[in-house]
């Protein structure tokens, strides 16, 4: 099983819809996904329709009797999954800071989670926190979305600086998003971003279709998939998988 | 997940209805398709719990049923066949351990039609998600047989809740005992293990007459897929079923007239002849990646014509055996012994009316004591002739062994089995060296009077028969310690003490 975090510090950067897509692109590939959402704004069950107002939300973190498998709820497409945030996730960090050894603890329920998903994707609260802390040190890859301007890759050096402070040994895998081909910076940028090896090299577009997830609440592959948007998304799944396989 | 049966007159807004106005059932298009159910001929899947699905709709997919796990899908290009046909992932890792060298065959096939659909409640949130089904049994020919409609409810807090809804009925989660039955076969109906539940009054021409019937119903089974070359298995349980009922017939004398098995026994001999030559091929082949590691990687190319020399040989040999199979020999013999098996007059043999547990102590207890005698004595070189024919004798016993089964206690008799199978392994595979060592010499005589053969081909041929040998030697040794465990007093003792018979002195 691999784990993944979809992470940045900076809000509104396409994290939570790549984390959908990513995650419907990855159960679409023949992966047995878990999408976890620990987001306390629940907008990633909000998209797949699952209600976030789980008993146990918190518990399923910080408490070793609960079992996140048994809580985990299929979602409308095959082999995905889902956990669900619920709003006590605002105190999250309280309750995780008060267990004894936070990581440990949640590295343990990360690997209780392999006899039943090969990919465990982490969408995490865009803040520099316990939580985020926690789960860097425990995941095998941290996703983080880049939009082309100045503001997002100055965000990306922190979270790079950050996870190699803190992370144990998670490979950073930055990824463009939000990319509009219209934008000179955008271009100008992005080019410059992709000169970096880490970069993965599928950018994913601004795109209409991905704002309207809010409406249709679905990945765009489950409603539009020829749609440039939802090719990106698998192109993108494919390099990442290529990627966590070395 | 839950699956329930639908009346016929369900009407859907009853799913919500008890939920409350502000939930809504929202419901997609419907899709028709074929279902093809795939297992092992001997039911590998279904026994480890699982039911492997292709959906031969728009897309083809592959879909993994598990008791208590939601259901694994992938889309998949071409219907797999073999383990290694599967795709990447968690199918492979799941069912390819399981199948070992069995190939996937149709177990059961239906026509669904089927509409995806969820319950919202008033924030458009899924509270439960649905798929309704309805399933139309194909047989063989693809006729379909009466529908029924499904309806699989999971995930979400209004499951438990909608479960109690009257007229829905908890059904099977996969359909698989229906779909088998229209295909003329029940989940579990073929293991290539032998059982008969005897009875220990039984007299012993019923108790025999029923081990036969047995044993023709398993190389009945495997006639078609030895034929159409599913796997090699068929073939080789085919064998294993004659070579048991030859076995039956000689040491069960007696119990029959002589007069009316000895034809029979001649047939069957045939049979094993005509088939010998390809299950000979086979283990080849299927040895071929253990040869491979033989030798060193450089050479491992050299190799190359031999397997095509065997592959070639193999289909030559299949064609025999389809033909003999196909012929009216076969059918003779099949059709004939199944009618004398019915027919045969009761108590006409010698021993026909005493009782089979008599029976099978005295043949159990002569057969142990035979190998014991043949053992006997042997020092740490003991010849190939000799160790052939213990093979043969340990193998007689291993039959009677399970003839027998069910007349002794499980754990006892399961001991025994265990205790000769350890020097039936060794023997077995130092066999196996001097038949492949013989072999592998034919075959590189015919390469090398062949053109173009490559010196380092005969060569590394060369090399791997050196290694066959050194490999046997190791069994020789082997089977020198085995044996010393095999008549040590407490297992003779457990034998004496199965059997009640007499101790071999």
């Amino acid at each position: 099983m691999k784990s993944i975090a979809v992470w940045t510090v900076k809000g509104g950067v396409g994290k939570t819809s790549a984390a959908v897509n990513l995650a419907h692109a990855a159960a679409a590939d023949g992966c047995r996904t878990l999408l976890w959402d620990l987001d306390p704004q629940g907008a990633a069950s909000f998209y797949l329709r699952i209600p976030s107002d789980m008993d146990d939300a918190v518990e399923a973190i910080t408490r070793r009797s609960v079992d996140p498998a048994k809580l985990a709820l299929p979602t409308e497409f095959d082999n995905l999954s889902m956990l669900p945030a619920d709003f006590a996730f605002r105190h999250l960090d309280l309750a995780l800071g008060a267990t004894k050894k936070p990581r440990k603890r949640f590295a343990a329920k990360l690997a209780g989670l392999a006899d039943h998903f090969d990919l465990v994707m982490l969408d995490c609260p865009p803040s520099v926190s316990l939580v985020s802390e926690t789960v860097v040190k425990t995941v095998d890859a941290v996703l983080v979305p880049v939009i082309p301007s100045t503001l997002s890759m100055r965000t990306l050096h922190q979270v790079r600086a950050f996870v190699t402070e803190h992370g144990r040994g998670a490979e950073v895998l930055p990824f463009l998003s939000m990319v509009d081909r219209r934008k000179r910076m955008h271009n100008e940028l992005g080019l410059a971003c992709l000169a970096d090896p880490a970069f993965l090299t599928t950018a994913i577009p601004a795109a209409s279709v991905v704002e309207k997830m809010g409406i249709t609440r679905a990945p765009v592959a489950a409603t539009l998939p020829s749609q440039p948007a939802a090719r990106a998304f698998a192109a993108l799944w494919r390099e990442i998988r290529v990627r966590l396989e070395h | 997940m839950s699956r329930y049966l639908l009346p016929t007159d369900f009407d859907e807004a009853s799913l919500t209805a008890g939920l409350g106005a502000e939930y809504g059932l929202v419901t997609a298009a419907g899709s028709e398709f074929t279902v093809v159910l795939r297992d092992t001929f001997d039911w590998r899947l279904y026994r480890a719990g699982l039911v492997l699905v292709e959906e031969l709709g728009r897309d083809r997919r592959l879909v993994l049923k598990e008791s208590g796990r939601e259901p694994y899908s992938i889309a998949g290009q071409s219907t797999p066949r073999t383990a290694e046909d599967l795709p990447a992932g968690h199918l492979t890792e799941r069912i390819g351990p399981l199948m070992g060298i069995r190939a996937l065959v149709p177990v059961g096939a239906a026509r669904i039609r089927r509409r995806e659909g969820r319950i919202e409640n008033a924030n458009g949130e899924m509270v439960a998600r649905l798929r309704f089904e309805t399933i139309e049994p194909l047989d063989r020919d693809g006729n379909p047989g009466p529908a029924t409609d499904k309806l699989d409810i999971r995930g979400g807090e209004a499951t438990a809740e909608l479960g109690r809804i009257p007229g829905l009925t908890t059904c099977s989660e996969h359909d698989l005992d229906v779909l088998a039955a229209a295909r003329g076969r029940s989940p579990g109906d073929y293991s290539s293990k032998f059982r008969v539940g005897l009875d220990l009054s039984q007299p012993a021409d019923s108790a025999v007459r029923e081990i036969l019937l047995a044993l023709l119903t398993t190389l009945e089974a495997n006639v078609e897929g030895t034929v159409a070359d599913i796997d090699t298995e068929f073939l080789h349980d085919l064998r294993v079923a004659c070579r048991r009922t030859r076995s039956a017939l000689t040491q069960l004398k007696g119990v029959f007239p002589d007069e009316i098995t000895a034809p029979f026994n001649t047939e069957f001999k045939w049979l094993g002849g005509l088939t010998g030559p390809l299950r000979d091929l086979d283990v080849y082949l299927l040895e071929m990646p253990g040869y491979r590691a033989l030798v060193p990687a450089h050479a491992s190319a050299d190799l190359e014509p031999l397997e095509e020399l065997i592959r070639s040989a193999r289909s030559r040999a299949l064609t025999s055996v389809v033909r003999g199979l196909r012929s009216a020999r076969f059918d003779r013999l099949v059709t004939g012994w199944r009618q004398t098996l019915d027919e045969v007059v009761p108590s006409s043999g010698p021993h026909a009316s005493r009782s089979i547990l008599e029976v099978a102590d005295k043949r159990i207890s002569r057969a142990h004591r035979r190998i014991l005698k043949h053992g006997r004595g042997l020092d740490h070189d003991p010849p190939a002739e000799t160790l052939h024919r213990l093979r043969i004798d340990a193998k007689k016993l291993r039959y009677l062994l399970e003839f027998f089964h069910s007349l002794y206690p499980a754990a006892e008799i399961n001991a025994r089995i265990k205790e000769l199978k350890r020097i039936q392994d060794i023997l077995g595979g130092f066999n196996d060296m001097e038949v492949q060592r013989d072999r592998l010499s034919a075959f590189a005589r015919e390469l090398h009077a062949g053109p173009d053969v490559e010196t380092s081909c005969i060569l590394t041929l060369g090399r791997l028969a050196g290694a066959l040998e050194d490999r046997q030697e190791e069994l020789r040794t082997a089977f020198h310690e085995a044996f010393a465990r095999f008549e040590s007093e407490p297992v003779r003792a457990a034998f004496k003490n199965l059997s009640g018979g007499k101790e071999s002195k």
